[in-house]
């Protein structure tokens, strides 16, 4: 494993290629004929989500190679997270495919953006250079933005999209900055290169505290901690996202808390964790080096952020009346408990719950979308008294979602929580694990006032069964399926997890 | 092959659940029975072909499904142990709940969701069969939640009516206390011995049963032990969970309401299967509880003080099905009381023999429920014994066996429950004798409150001619008329199962005759076979009980001659006064339900509405909502909502919390 060498791999890149080439034959399609069928820009998002399935199953096999120029990485750790992005993408695919008609919004960008979105999220998991992060993490914040005006009648997604891009650029700022500023402190004129993005010699020169300057590197770190803090919307940085959420169309928003928010903690785990953290095992005697230093700092920082993410997420979402604006309010409390595996310096943890939460995230925000019909009309949480048992399968899936977001055992929502807060319990954050179960427990008030809302409250006047159609079942089945999966035979994944390779691993190993 | 029997049923309920919208009856309740038939046919193979060839102290066959779960020290697999204790279980839930099955094709027909009856029903025996074949714990509390599921699913079938709702919820609610008690002490066990599984086996897992095992480990016998949070801790919390599941004191008031739901499902879930899962867990873990003596003490006045008390409320009741089900609560105490003093062979017994005739005396119950257009009270009923033969004939068989009439399969169990009491080892001087006399006095209440029940409904004038229907009118279905034609006998469908039955009823005792009442003539054949599962009170004192016999004559006759009192005196007494007015208090039965009310429900209620809801409801949080909903008024209008600047504001919050960060960082 050679950072210098060029190492051109097409291999290594397949399912982005994939992902790209889908993109590209969708938008070739919508521009040759007169409009593209919706069913044919679906089909080819899926096969193409399916091709990339297959090149990432092609490349599994618990190896570690870099290839362009160190650009690119292949470990367990990106092939795992690359399964996530083309698991939540598939889903969206299936439970937006009616709901762009519906919607009468164009088809073929819609898809085409998803594409682009997804292979923006498969080099953020794959990057192993800043710069490339950088990329990747642009590629999706632009398809995006672009994603979240989509319906460009509507005032409430157009503020969305517009506060989407102004604090979203901002906040990019914040991480090329840090970037830059780490990029500095690893600055060495006995070495070649000089001073690098490159993460593998960054952690090099990190372990070997071959530093231009110690508080510039800390300084970058923050801003990079900013800059990922606010795409995973954690506590202060998560000030966007209710808004940004719940005027977003709702499978863009089920877009957004999801698979955008699953690869920036892909590379919030490869930066901090795989590098920083890695470059400073806890036990290393160097304890007033610039990079132990960085350690402490960001596991505290980490730690409050969780605290503050998880209490505040939990906190307001319980007075919210509007449900989308509820869960994106669940979604940053959820955030924040990723956060707590981040804390542990767990990926395995983090992964496994941004697994189990995409999966449950996307079936909720499945059901909300058919509730709330043509431009999203029927989004407070008093549209949902007593649908219950007009529309019993709906809403007895959204019940399994919500009682799995709060984490009743046998799904996939305990599962998660237990694996993040074992980890953290043995890493000797007693108190942060405390804190997480107190926080769960104030959630199931909110997510139990929705199914109490469903199932005992008088109906609620003017409230048609909706059409199912047969892609959104289809979407649905699979995430409750995938959330008993998770939940009740979670065996083989977290076996995968456990054999997973990566470059701490491996280099622990040599 | 022992997979096949538990996934032969959860096919059913899923071609069922699936498909049965769009099938006949007939196809229905084709599908239905055949599945339970089939995994019947396998038990029954599979007991008596494959089991009972090994050698006495190797009947174990083990079959591992799939890895289930596996982390770290922590490890639970999906896998079926069939030994004896499970073999016997599975042979009668198989085959009683086949003959139910059958039973409910007759009794459903024509009922609205007449599909989702057996989908459910299906799925039940899927789960119960889980509960009692699971090779650890874990599995057993998967089975045993999805018991509980299904039976709340089945006494909430007719949804559309307020009280079988208000008596699902009800299950619902006190299950979930026991197993919550359940779940704790799974909890603690697996936290002090590290496994939960049974038995080692071949897969090389630990067993939970032999850290209880290990020579000098017993708990000793004071009440400090309670709460030492050792065996003792464990025995108890998870007896919490049997108390719920099994409707002991104080949460057996689930089970009379859960009549709610139709009879078929009282027999089969209510009588027959579910509700001994509780006896069959602590027979199960009798490795855990002969080493915690206060935890049997404990089980046994638990399950004593239940005969008794349910025994004198099941004189008091007009409902045909709730006497059944006082006397199901009453039954099951004596079982627990079996398990306490360390007969736990006997009481698996008795809950064999009481499959058999109390699912035959719920079955004759619903036949009559038919025959009388759904009548349950049996003051309309009386004098159906000539129009109801067949029905009227099977239930004396039943009627005999729980009275505990010699020959009958109830006399047997039941003396063995009474005799092991009297002479138990396991508890201190004075208990043995208190334990026997309270069940003396509940076997003569049993013979006295069933012959009430069999007078009432088959004997004495015909009341239901002179009846007027207009008021309280509590059957289980939705339809009933005003004018009563005369009742009829049901159909083959019906009559078949109830005949079946009764010839179990009869019979099913002869395979545990007690030893020194035949002289040894008729071998024990079901102490012999669960003797190598089922864990023994450490000072056994098995020579002196064999020598023994003169003792258990004396009581076999003690108990023959309270039968026949019960039941001619109650005889005489109910053909002259069949309409006697019982006590207040036992009519009401001693106003459980009201104190419960008044104690504990209306209190949380208080606290919710003044306190949860005056306060933090409508002051903190509806202020907070009112905060929000002057922004979310803004809202509406988007471009004034941006150029407020609170688009600026959040830019604020950012820089603010980044300056904290950096600064954090740099300065430490």
């Amino acid at each position: 494993m050679q950072p210098g060498q060029l190492a051109i791999d097409f291999h290594a890149i397949l399912p982005e290629i994939i992902t790209v080439l889908a993109a590209v034959l969708i938008m070739m399609i919508d521009a040759f004929t007169r409009r593209i069928n919706r069913r044919v820009a679906g089909a080819v998002a899926l096969v193409g989500l399916a091709g990339a399935a297959a090149a990432v199953v092609s490349l599994w096999g618990g190896k570690v190679e870099s290839s362009f120029s160190g650009m690119i990485v292949t470990d367990d750790f990106r092939l795992f997270f690359a399964m996530i992005f083309i698991i939540v993408t598939f889903l969206i695919v299936l439970i937006s495919l009616r709901w762009v008609e519906d919607e009468e919004l164009p088809t073929g960008e819609y898809f085409m953006l998803l594409m682009f979105a997804t292979t923006g999220m498969l080099l953020m998991s794959a990057a192993n250079d800043l710069v490339m992060i950088f990329l990747g993490l642009e590629t999706t914040s632009i398809a995006t933005y672009v994603l979240c005006g989509y319906r460009r009648r509507d005032l409430r997604s157009n503020e969305s999209a517009v506060k989407y891009f102004i604090l979203g650029s901002f906040s990019t700022a914040f991480l090329l900055y840090g970037i830059a500023f780490i990029y500095g402190a690893s600055y060495d004129p006995n070495l070649s290169p000089v001073a690098t993005t490159n993460l593998q010699l960054l952690k090099e020169r990190l372990a070997s505290d071959q530093l231009f300057s110690g508080p510039m590197l800390l300084a970058g770190a923050a801003m990079m901690l900013v800059g990922f803090g606010f795409k995973v919307a954690t506590a202060p940085f998560h000030i966007w996202s209710p808004d940004v959420y719940e005027g977003a169309p709702t499978p863009v928003t089920a877009f957004l808390s999801t698979g955008s928010k699953a690869a920036a903690f892909a590379s919030f785990s490869r930066v901090f964790i795989l590098t920083f953290f890695a470059a400073a095992p806890v036990a290393s005697g160097m304890t007033d080096s610039a990079v132990s230093a960085l350690r402490e700092v960001s596991t505290n920082a980490l730690m409050v952020m969780a605290i503050l993410t998880m209490t505040i997420g939990n906190l307001v979402a319980i007075v919210q009346n509007n449900v989308k604006r509820m869960l994106a309010y669940s979604s940053i409390a959820h955030a924040g408990y990723a956060l707590v595996g981040m804390v542990a310096g767990d990926w395995r943890a983090v992964a496994f719950y941004l697994l189990s939460y995409v999966v449950i995230n996307i079936g909720a925000f499945a059901v909300i979308e058919v509730i709330a019909r043509r431009g999203d009309k029927r989004t407070e949480i008093a549209d949902y008294s007593g649908i219950g048992f007009q529309t019993l399968g709906l809403a007895a899936a959204l019940s399994l979602f919500l009682l799995s977001l709060a984490g009743i055992p046998l799904t996939a929502g305990f599962m998660a929580k237990l694996l993040v807060f074992k980890s953290a319990w043995a890493a000797g954050f007693h108190v942060l694990v405390v804190i997480g179960v107190i926080n769960s427990a104030i959630s199931w008030y909110y997510y139990l006032r929705v199914i109490v809302a469903m199932f005992f409250r008088e109906p609620a006047t003017g409230f048609q069964r909706p059409v199912l159609a047969r892609s959104l079942v289809a979407g649905l089945v699979l995430a409750i399926l995938g959330t008993l999966y998770l939940g009740i035979l979670p065996g083989r994944v977290l076996d995968a997890l456990e054999k997973a390779s990566d470059i701490m691993t491996t280099a622990a190993r040599r | 092959m022992l997979s096949a029997i538990i996934l032969v049923p959860l096919a059913g309920a899923i071609i069922l659940g699936l498909a049965g919208r769009r099938m006949g009856e007939r196809m229905i309740g084709l599908i239905a029975c055949s599945t339970v038939a089939v995994s019947t046919v396998l038990s029954f193979y599979m007991f008596f072909g494959r089991l009972l060839p090994l050698p006495d102290d190797a009947r174990q066959i083990h079959e591992l499904l799939f890895t289930w779960i596996n982390v770290g020290s922590f490890r639970a697999d999906a896998a079926l142990l069939l030994d004896p204790l499970s073999g016997l279980y599975i042979l009668f839930v198989t085959f009683v709940g086949f003959w139910i099955h059958v039973f409910a094709t007759g009794y459903m027909r024509g009922e609205e969701g007449y599909w989702r009856f057996f989908a459910y029903l299906n799925l039940f025996m899927f789960s119960m069969l889980v509960l009692v074949l699971a090779d650890n714990f874990l599995l057993m509390f998967v089975g045993w939640e999805g018991v509980g599921l299904c039976s709340y699913l089945l006494i909430g079938y007719y949804f559309t009516k307020d009280f079988a709702n208000d008596a699902a919820k009800k299950a619902f609610i006190v299950n979930r206390i026991g197993d919550f008690g359940f779940a704790l002490g799974l909890m603690l066990l697996f936290w002090k011995s590290g496994s939960i599984f049974y038995f080692n086996d071949p897969r090389g897992i630990p067993s939970a049963f032999e850290w209880a095992m290990k020579p000098g480990g017993a708990d000793p016998a004071t009440f400090s032990a309670i709460f030492a949070g050792g065996l003792t801790t464990i025995a108890l919390l998870l007896f919490v969970g049997a108390i719920g599941k099994s409707a002991q004191i104080p949460l057996f008031v689930w089970l009379p309401d859960a009549m709610a739901g139709p009879t078929p499902v009282s027999a089969l879930i209510h009588a027959a299967t579910m509700v001994t899962a509780g006896v069959y867990m602590v027979s199960r873990a009798s490795s855990i509880y002969v080493n915690a003596p206060t935890a049997m003490l404990i089980v046994a006045v638990v399950g004593a003080a239940t005969a008794l008390v349910a025994a004198t409320i099941g004189i008091a009741q007009w409902d045909i099905k709730k006497v059944l089900a006082y006397s199901t609560v009453s039954q099951l105490g004596y079982m627990f009381l079996a398990c306490g003093v360390g007969a736990f062979t006997a009481g698996i017994f008795h809950v064999f023999t009481h499959a058999f005739f109390k699912a035959l005396l719920f079955l004759g119950s619903g036949s009559v429920i038919i025959g009388m257009h759904h009548e349950q009270d049996m003051r309309r009923m009386g004098g159906l014994k000539k129009y109801m033969r067949i029905t009227c004939a099977t239930m004396i068989a039943g009627w005999l066996a729980i009275s505990g009439v010699p020959l009958f399969s109830g006399f047997f169990s039941k003396d063995e429950i009474l005799y092991k009491s009297f002479t138990s080892s396991a508890l201190h001087a004075p208990w043995p004798m208190v334990l026997w006399i309270v069940g003396a006095m509940t076997a003569l209440l049993t013979a006295v409150y069933m012959t009430r029940l069999m007078v009432l409904t088959f004997w004495g004038s015909e009341r239901f001619k002179e009846a007027s229907h207009s008021d309280d009118h509590h059957s289980d279905h939705a339809h009933g008329g005003d004018h009563h034609p005369a009742p009829k006998e049901s159909p083959l469908s019906m009559t078949v199962p109830l005949i079946v039955l009764a010839l179990g009823a009869v019979a099913a005792g002869y395979l545990g005759v007690p030893e020194g009442l035949s002289g040894g003539a008729i071998s024990n054949h079901i102490e012999h076979l669960l003797e190598p599962a089922i864990a023994h009170p450490a000072e056994t004192n098995h020579a002196l009980a064999a020598e023994d016999h003169s003792t258990e004559f004396i009581l076999t006759g003690v108990s023959v001659v309270i039968a026949f009192i019960g039941i001619i005196g109650g005889w005489l007494w109910f053909k002259r006064r069949p309409l006697w007015q019982p006590p207040r208090l036992l009519e009401g039965k001693y106003y459980v339900d009201e104190a419960y009310d008044a104690a504990i429900i209306q209190p949380i209620k208080t606290v919710s509405t003044r306190v949860l809801w005056k306060i933090i409801d409508v002051t903190i949080i509806d202020g907070a909502v009112n905060g929000a909903a002057n922004l979310a008024a803004r809202v509406g209008d988007a471009m004034r909502y941006l150029q407020s600047g609170l688009a600026r504001s959040y830019v604020v919050v950012v820089v603010v919390g980044a300056l904290l960060l950096i600064g954090y960082f740099v300065i430490r």
